[in-house]
């Protein structure tokens, strides 16, 4: 029989839920809104998938480009991504995604296993880096980024607006993450 | 909450001194191999480095499988497909790798389909592909450099779509690295400083970058000291058995670092560098190297002031004040290549080399932004950065 699992890491669990799907939408949403992530999803070919999850059946991230977009999807067992990351444990994902521990930071701790297309998925860590960039208060962004770019104060709010009106319709149009 | 955690792992067996190839049939013999096959290319078998092998394999009585020597330098997929081919064919059920980059790579990929079955060698692409080791795999090195001894990596050409595929798995990783004075005598003074400073580009890249560990800091330091103490030595005798396995061992001490801590920014624009201009590995990491070095100095400061000790000895380093030992690393990197310059021609800026383009800088900088090294680089590089860090090079 498979214990339960506690609360806490239940909470922790409907957190990384929530968090993969809010960059599945925000990112949807920053490929149409903001220049940088445009052109790095520019770059990405038609076609293209990711998928982002916690081992060995935790929550997962799935995304696809098509007609010059990137978009949440639903992910079948036997599509094997063109990238594929996957933290080793819901712990690891916790703290990625509740920005105790930077992406690079991550990486290099051997949090995560990545497998795939090795040039596009720096391009995704420059998306990732940038939604951090626009959605996440300054100190939080310098303590877990090796460089905080410029970015006025302006652009900030604008660019969050969007991305955060962008995960809010994702959500409302109901295309959650499994 | 300090956050610090690190892997380390290294299986690899080092058989490491003189007369080293006489212990492979010992060796063999433990890991249960009664037939293996050779595998090598045109230069190592008409330098005459199979020989020795060949007689130490036959006093023991060991029985071989064969000699494949045509792996050509730029491996791929129809190479490993033949080479399986012969494997089986002739019965073999192990395999001593001698060569430097592309053998050692094709080695660990025939090693995967002569173990795993099947002849789609695609299947294992990626990493986490093998869940189980695989048959005995040798290795012996001919250039003291790449480290490919004792990594987990192979890079192989598809030949259906002209693509470089990554193969990564702990289970690639040899059984044995067999070092031999013999194997790099006869190296040529170039090949031989160009694969030296790609050592120690593993060596500082692992010692500086993001997933630096203290194990593996402790291998890169040695093999720094090991490369700096050697390298100017062996060039100006070349025939010293004993100086070349001290270089030889650095490599590989360098090697174990780096594939527990990666590597970084100099890894990054030297792989781009090296596809678009054909610029040998050794040479890219060589000319690049002081000036990525420039480049993550604010970040870097202490550690790069650290390595000053090992690069320049104890006496040096004491005399130079804390505040100055990062700058004075650089200015000693910069000594030590017009040293290698004067000595072997191996050049310090990208026009030096001959080979380069100012035309190809920016395709060489966008490329470098997507390689996997720079996330490892304690100091982040746009393509703007990138672009200068290349003219800055020029």
């Amino acid at each position: 029989m498979t214990p339960s699992l506690p609360v806490i890491w239940r909470i922790k669990r409907l957190y990384v839920r929530f968090m993969l799907a809010f960059i599945g939408h925000g990112l949807a949403r920053a490929c149409r809104t903001d220049q940088l992530i445009q052109q790095e999803i520019e770059s990405l070919p038609d076609g293209f998938t990711f998928s982002m999850s916690v081992m060995s059946r935790g929550p997962c991230l799935y995304m696809k480009k098509s007609d010059g977009r990137i978009k949440p999807g639903r992910k079948s067992s036997e599509t094997k991504s063109d990238v594929d990351i996957q933290f080793k444990h819901l712990a690891h994902a916790f703290s990625t995604l509740s920005f105790q521990e930077g992406t690079t930071d991550a990486f290099a701790r051997e949090r995560m296993v990545v497998d795939g297309d090795l040039s596009a998925s720096m391009k995704l860590v420059r998306c990732f880096e940038r939604l951090e960039v626009i959605t996440l208060p300054r100190f939080i962004g310098r303590k877990i980024m090796r460089h905080y770019p410029e970015i006025s104060i302006k652009e900030k709010l604008e660019g969050a607006f969007q991305i955060y009106l962008g995960v809010f319709a994702g959500f409302v149009m109901g295309v959650f993450v499994r | 909450m300090n956050r610090s955690y690190f892997e380390f792992f290294n299986p690899v067996k080092i058989v490491s001194g003189n007369e080293a190839l006489e212990h492979i049939p010992y060796e063999l013999a433990s890991l249960g191999v009664k037939k293996p096959l050779i595998i090598t290319d045109g230069g190592v078998l008409n330098a005459g480095l199979i020989e020795p092998v060949k007689q130490a394999l036959v006093v023991d009585g060991v029985l071989m499988a064969g000699v494949y020597s045509d792996v050509p330098p730029d491996s791929s997929t129809s190479v490993v497909s033949a080479i399986t081919r012969f494997y089986r064919e002739h019965g073999a059920d192990g395999i001593i790798a001698i060569g430097g980059g592309s053998v050692i790579d094709t080695s660990k990929a025939v090693n995967i389909l002569v173990s795993e079955g099947g002849d789609d060698l695609l299947a294992y692409s990626g990493s986490g592909a093998l869940t189980k080791r695989l048959k005995p795999l040798f290795i012996l090195p001919t250039t003291a450099g790449t480290g490919s001894e004792v990594t987990k990596v192979a890079v192989i050409r598809d030949d259906a779509t002209g693509r470089k595929v990554p193969y990564s798995s702990s289970f690639l990783m040899p059984d044995v690295a067999v070092l031999d004075p013999r194997m790099t005598l006869t190296l040529p003074p170039p090949i031989t400083a160009a694969t030296a400073m790609d050592a120690m580009t593993h060596a500082i890249e692992a010692f500086l970058g993001t997933a630096k560990n203290p194990i593996s800091d402790a291998y890169a330091v040695a093999a720094i000291k090991g490369i700096r103490e050697n390298l100017l030595r062996v060039l100006a005798t070349p025939d010293s058995q004993n100086l070349r396995l001290k270089l030889a061992e650095s490599a590989t001490m360098a090697g174990i670092a780096f594939s527990n801590s990666m590597v970084g920014l100099v890894h990054a624009i030297g792989h781009s560098l090296g596809a678009i201009t054909h610029l040998p590995h050794g040479v890219c990491m060589s000319l690049m190297l002081p000036y990525v070095l420039e480049y993550n100095l604010p970040r870097c400061e202490q550690a790069i002031g650290e390595l000053l000790l090992p690069l320049a000895g104890a006496d040096f380093y004491s005399k130079v004040p804390e505040e100055r030992r990062a700058a004075e690393t650089i200015i000693y990197i910069r000594a030590m290549q017009d040293e290698l310059f004067e000595q072997t021609g191996l050049p310090r800026t990208l026009s030096e080399s001959g080979k380069v383009h100012e035309s190809q800088l920016e395709d060489i900088a966008r490329m470098s932004i997507d390689d996997g090294a720079l996330l490892y680089n304690r100091v982040d590089a746009s393509y703007e950065q990138v672009l200068g860090l290349l003219k800055s090079a020029w």
